[in-house]
Formats: C-alpha cells, structure tokens, sequence
C-alpha cells in the first residue's frame, strides 16, 4: 500500500527544548502550598456543609490524622463529596448514554487514585491524589447533578452541588 | 517508517520507584520525555505558555495516575496518550477563549511577501485542529481511527483534514503566488 504519512516531512523538524528549569518549574508546582488555600477549602467545605444540610458520615474509614491542614482539608471535602455522592445517586433512575460513560470514567479515575493512595509513600504525592481526587469527585458530583435535573425537571431540586472555588483547584495542583 | 519520539524505554525500577513517589525518578522520567512532550504541545498550541503547562499537566497526571499504567504495555505509548489528550484540550480550552474574548485569533505575522515560509512557519499557520491532525497522523504515526475517536469526529474528517493540510503546507512552501498568508512567521 501507498503510505502517504509525512509526504512533507514533518518529522524533520527540530525537538524543541522547555525554556529554563523546566524540572524546578514543575517542582515548584507540585509542592505543597498549605497556608494560602487552607481557608478557601474550610470555607469550601462549611458552604458544602451549609448548602446541603450535610453531616460527615462518622462510620467512613477516616486516613491517619494528617499534620498538614491543606491535606486534612481535601480529605474532609473528599469525604463531604462522598456523602454528596451518595444522596444524589438513589435519586436517578437513568441517565444519557455520555453522562453514563463520563460518570463511568470519572469512578475509574477515582479508584485509580485510591491504588495510588494506598501506596504513595510521601506527604506531598499523598496531598497531590488528595486533591485529584477531591477534584474528581466534585466533577463525578456535578454530573449526577445533571442527570437527576434532566430526569426530574418537574420538582424543585435540592440544591445539590456547590462547586469548590476554581481558584483553589488551579493554586493547589 | 521512523519511530516516534516518545519511543524511548524505561527502566521498571523508575517506574516503581516512581510509583512510591520517589522525587528522583520521577525527575528521571521527566528528563527522559520532556522534549517529546514540550515538542508535541508546542507544534500543536504554537504558544510557548501553553506547551510549558500542558507539559506540567502531562506529567502531574503521570505521577498522580501511575499505577494505572499496565507494565505490557510501553509506558511511552501511555504517557504520550496523556500528553496528547492534555494538548488538545488545551487547545479546546484556547478555542473557547478565541471565541469568547478575543474574536478571531490575531495575525502578529510580520508581512513579507516576498519571503518563502518555511516548514516550521508553514505547519505554524494552519488552523489548530488542521496542525494537530496532521502532526499526529504524520508525525506521531496514529491512524485516522485513533484521531477520529480522540476528536470526537469520523474517519472521513480525519483523512480530509490530512489532505488539506498536505496541500496547504505545498501552496505556502511553494513561495509568493500573490497569497497574502506567504509571510515568514517566527520559526520555532
């Protein structure tokens, strides 16, 4: 068969190089920032709390206690988000084929970042999955949202999701 | 045909120490495929910003979702996935602010017309779904299938897109025919 890829040769072009410390750069943005999103997750957390009359179910398997109040944040807001997941889910009967398989995607990811958590040996990749996996969660929450507002049109629904402020997801990953 | 060249092999012990979460292999993994992966985001987005944060985004994915990766498989051909599903969302994301703030993107291509373009300059000057087509199907050897499922699009579009992009990059390389696109853009 004819191969017409790269008739122009495209594939001579030159690699190209990141400008500067391209490894310090990503570093940097892996580390930790604990004091300047601490209060935009406790004040994402009480709206959470506030907005859906929530309580942290007390039976969850709680993480060791962390030191680092960033962490202990986005696990509390992970939990919070479980429990949001949990009341939304009994409430729709069926969903679109694309939410279906987003939603199935989104659980896959979450259950990978719970494997990596089981087995991250170091307080910052712990808050990192910490964070994705919060991050996740609120995703997976909004799009059961959408699916029990599509399939329920007629009530007035609960309020059921508070997105967390982007800004706390953009500074902390 | 010539590999890609994300094609590179890593040892397991990187990838398990890396799964522990050990900073220094994840630094090596980071040398080892920083280039293919800045190359590839900054062919498709043509912004050096961009290329610098999809591959930031590609690799703390990486990190983040390492034990998804299966160990029969080659884990360039998984990372490059990442990368390249990072860089065209980035691209979307660029779109929706093209069409939101700034209207039409601006063309800061000083005007020369007597200059021929150049490969780099030619590719940079098709539109961006057009250059992340091609560069995928020429460059990184998908097939038409794969970029037509990572598009959302049929194969047809795929294969349509390839071929206008062939023929653009000949009539810009061709030199000055009275087009005013014949400019000679910044060479990457």
């Amino acid at each position: 068969m004819h191969d017409t890829r790269d008739p122009l040769k495209l594939r001579g072009l030159p690699q190209l190089d990141p400008p500067g410390d391209a490894w310090a750069a990503l570093e940097a943005r892996m580390q930790p920032k604990p004091r300047r999103a601490w209060p935009w997750a406790a004040a994402a957390v009480l709206v959470l709390v506030l907005a859906g009359g929530l309580f942290l179910d007390r039976d969850m398997p709680l993480p060791d206690r962390p030191e680092d109040p960033e962490l202990a944040a986005w696990i509390t807001y992970s939990q919070v988000l479980e429990e949001q997941l949990r009341s939304v889910r009994g409430r729709t009967a069926a969903y679109r084929g694309h939410q279906a398989v987003a939603m199935a995607e989104l659980e896959d990811m979450v259950a990978a970042i719970d494997a990596s958590l089981a087995r991250a040996e170091s307080d910052e990749l712990r808050l990192m999955l910490w964070q994705q996996r919060a991050l996740l969660l609120d995703d997976l929450v909004a799009v059961h949202a959408m699916g029990h507002l599509a399939n329920d049109g007629s009530d007035q629904p609960t309020p059921i999701v508070t997105r967390i402020p982007v800004t706390l997801a953009s500074n902390s990953l | 045909m010539t590999e890609s060249s994300f094609a590179q092999p890593v040892p397991d012990e990187w990838i398990e120490a890396a799964r522990r979460g050990e900073r220094s292999a994840q630094e090596a993994l980071f040398r080892r495929f920083q280039r293919p992966i800045y190359t590839l985001a900054l062919r498709i987005c043509q912004n050096e910003d961009d290329a610098m944060e999809v591959m930031q985004d590609t690799f703390i994915k990486v990190f983040a979702s390492i034990d998804q990766f299966k160990q029969h498989c080659p884990f360039w051909g998984w990372l490059r996935q990442i990368a390249v599903n990072m860089a065209l969302g980035r691209l979307r994301k660029l779109r929706r602010r093209e069409f939101t703030v700034l209207g039409n993107p601006p063309d800061l291509t000083p005007q020369r017309p007597d200059d021929q373009l150049d490969l780099a300059g030619a590719f940079a000057r098709l539109p961006a779904e057009t250059r992340a087509v091609v560069w995928l199907y020429d460059v990184e050897g998908y097939s038409h299938r794969e970029i037509a499922d990572l598009f959302g699009n049929s194969v047809s579009f795929s294969k349509t897109q390839v071929s206008r992009a062939h023929a653009r990059l000949r009539e810009l390389l061709d030199g000055p025919s009275g087009d005013p696109l014949c400019t000679t853009p910044a060479t990457l």
